[in-house]
């Protein structure tokens, strides 16, 4: 369902909120990896959820043009953080759902990329 | 033009039921066909619970959910072999209470504890089911735990066997390394990669499927059909097929939540692998048990808000998963939808349901706790674990706002067995209706089995072969 153009438009983004939520911190050697795995994983969904979740993926991302004039994957991360915390805050369910899905699944390919790769979090 | 295979007898799924259904079928000089939608790949293709896993072995790699206030996500196997590749492999026989209230409530003929024991029987007799000789050190947590508390706890066996050449990790003894193998020395055929989509109906007799192998069709005609695909795709597939009356009205799980629990000294060995022993105090209700803790599992349940987020993953041996399985008493449909393979499955848990995750949440902290756990992670996102036992009580009850992870494996009860009302499939897993086409999977349970039901659906399917043979 999810087509290769659909596909390049969410990978900047994608790669974006992975960055946020846990590449930054743990590893930003693995985020261009963990960003495929985690497109191959939308692209594996069903259709009913995998097109919900690519659509709301985009809405998120176009949700600040009205407003600063950029996508929100080109804000700088404390914005960006700012504008998934207000969905994951927000009084709209599927808003809700799509900001758990990066934090549950996002988190999971990520270091399960590190984990492949023979790595491990230090302190 | 569509290619066209024939056999006597087709199995579609070759998960649990299926195996064995073809296994005895076979064996009894049939011909069978036996298909199945996923690919056929060595038991070690992957990493048990890995992302290699769920990409190769999971149905959309491990990403599908029920529709309802509280959404419950759920995993299916679909690869040669099904559930039995990817799952824990805990053995049980079922609570005797439980089938023998089956067989009253539902009407079921020539079902009971007694009549399922022999398939139990011969099933442990050639899986060869087998306890760990060492434990897992998170399992020894919840071992001190529940001694502490007084609370009854112990092994559960697994289709696993642990011989000298396999090491500490064992060898699973999934499907494709016991019943497939023994179908197929008997003459069953085996077609992976295939996925029906349909079943041609003339009157009330099947008399062919519609399947699809990357673009091409290929039809397959028989004279018998047994449906062994899961609780989802089974009635799925029947109501596709233009058969709805009762089918997927039923379905039934076992809700699962989790918490992370760290302490002072490693609980946490990969190789090992799962954990098994179970807490049985309150069974069956409420099972209390470890989960695989590898660290991508352990960033997945210790949630977003910790604050010393590094310092925990630096030290991941030394925090632990751990669930609290329930016996829903919720209900949920599975309707076909028009166009896409997947199908619609909602479900709602119940008032008592979500009382019984918060009472499994409280006694799961109580657990962990009494076995020295120092921080436990809580389960709901936004909010702040404990570290103390007079703040268990707060796992009780979901905050207002906030959401909980629950998730399940076991699902069933989508096309019950019996002669009552309810049911979409008499006795012996006959579709009512239909002369020809059979059920022989997690589908037809009435309701919970209370435990683990890799088993029961084996015996089930094991008892309506024989019945289908005349045995």
């Amino acid at each position: 369902m999810i087509g290769p153009l659909v596909k390049a438009r969410l990978r900047p983004v994608v790669r974006a909120l992975l960055s946020d939520l846990v590449a930054e911190e743990f590893g930003p050697e693995f985020l261009d990896e963990a960003t495929e795995r985690l497109l191959r994983r939308i692209r594996c969904m069903p259709p009913h959820l995998g097109t919900g979740m690519a659509m709301l993926t985009l809405m998120w991302d176009y949700s600040s043009v009205a407003e600063v004039g950029h996508r929100a994957h080109q804000l700088a991360p404390s914005l960006r953080r700012e504008r998934f915390s207000a969905w994951k805050t927000g009084p709209i369910g599927p808003f809700r759902d799509w900001t758990q899905f990066y934090e549950k699944m996002g988190v999971f390919v990520f270091f399960s990329t590190m984990e492949d790769r023979g790595h491990h979090v230090v302190l | 033009m569509a290619t066209t295979l024939s056999c006597d007898v087709l199995v579609v799924g070759s998960g649990p039921s299926g195996a064995v259904t073809a296994a005895l079928l076979a064996e009894a000089g049939r011909d069978v066909l036996l298909v199945e939608e996923g690919p056929d790949l060595q038991s070690e293709s992957a990493a048990n619970y890995s992302y290699d896993e769920m990409d190769q072995k999971y149905r959309n790699g491990g990403l599908t959910t029920t529709f309802g206030k509280t959404n419950v996500t759920y995993i299916e196997g679909r690869c040669v072999g099904g559930a039995s590749e990817i799952n824990a492999a805990l053995y049980h026989r079922p609570i005797d209470s439980v089938v023998d209230g089956w067989a009253k409530d539902f009407r079921i003929d020539g079902f009971g504890a007694d009549h399922l024991g022999e398939q139990f029987a011969a099933i442990e007799d050639f899986v060869q089911c087998s306890g760990r000789p060492e434990f897992a050190p998170a399992s020894l947590k919840l071992k001190q735990g529940a001694e502490n508390l007084g609370w009854k706890e112990g092994e559960i066996e697994r289709f696993w066997r642990f011989d000298k050449e396999d090491g500490r990790w064992g060898r699973r003894q999934s499907m494709s390394r016991t019943y497939i193998p023994r179908a197929l020395a008997a003459g069953c055929r085996l077609e992976a990669d295939l996925r029906v989509r349909k079943i041609e109906l003339s009157g009330s007799r099947a008399v062919a499927v519609e399947a699809r192998r990357g673009g091409r069709t290929v039809r397959i005609e028989f004279e018998q059909l047994i449906l062994c695909c899961g609780a989802v795709q089974t009635p799925t597939l029947l109501r596709r097929s233009g058969f709805t009356d009762r089918i997927g009205d039923s379905l039934r799980l076992h809700p699962m939540v989790r918490i992370a629990a760290r302490f002072d000294e490693p609980v946490n060995d990969p190789t090992f692998g799962v954990p098994v022993r179970q807490v049985s105090e309150f069974k069956p209700e409420l099972t209390l048990g470890c989960s695989h803790s590898s660290l991508p599992h352990i960033a997945l349940w210790l949630g977003q808000d910790v604050e010393d987020k590094r310092e925990i993953l630096a030290n991941w041996n030394k925090v632990a998963v751990f669930y609290a399985a329930v016996c829903g008493e919720g209900t949920g449909t599975i309707r076909a939808l028009p166009l896409i393979d997947e199908p619609l499955v909602r479900y709602e848990l119940t008032k008592s349901d979500m009382g019984l995750l918060g009472e499994g949440l409280v006694r799961l902290a109580e657990l962990v706790m009494a076995a020295g756990a120092k921080e436990i992670f809580s389960p709901f996102e936004g909010q702040a674990g404990l570290s103390s036992r007079s703040e268990i009580e707060r796992f009780r009850t979901i905050p207002e706002g906030a959401s909980i992870n629950v998730t399940t494996i076991h699902l069933f009860s989508s096309c019950p067995m019996g002669e009552d009302d309810r049911c979409p499939v008499d006795s012996w897993g006959r579709v009512k209706g239909l002369d020809n086409v059979r059920v022989h999977d997690a589908s037809l349970l009435p309701t919970s089995p209370g435990v683990n039901p890799q088993g029961t659906i084996m015996a089930i399917a094991r008892r309506n072969a024989a019945h289908l043979l005349g045995g």
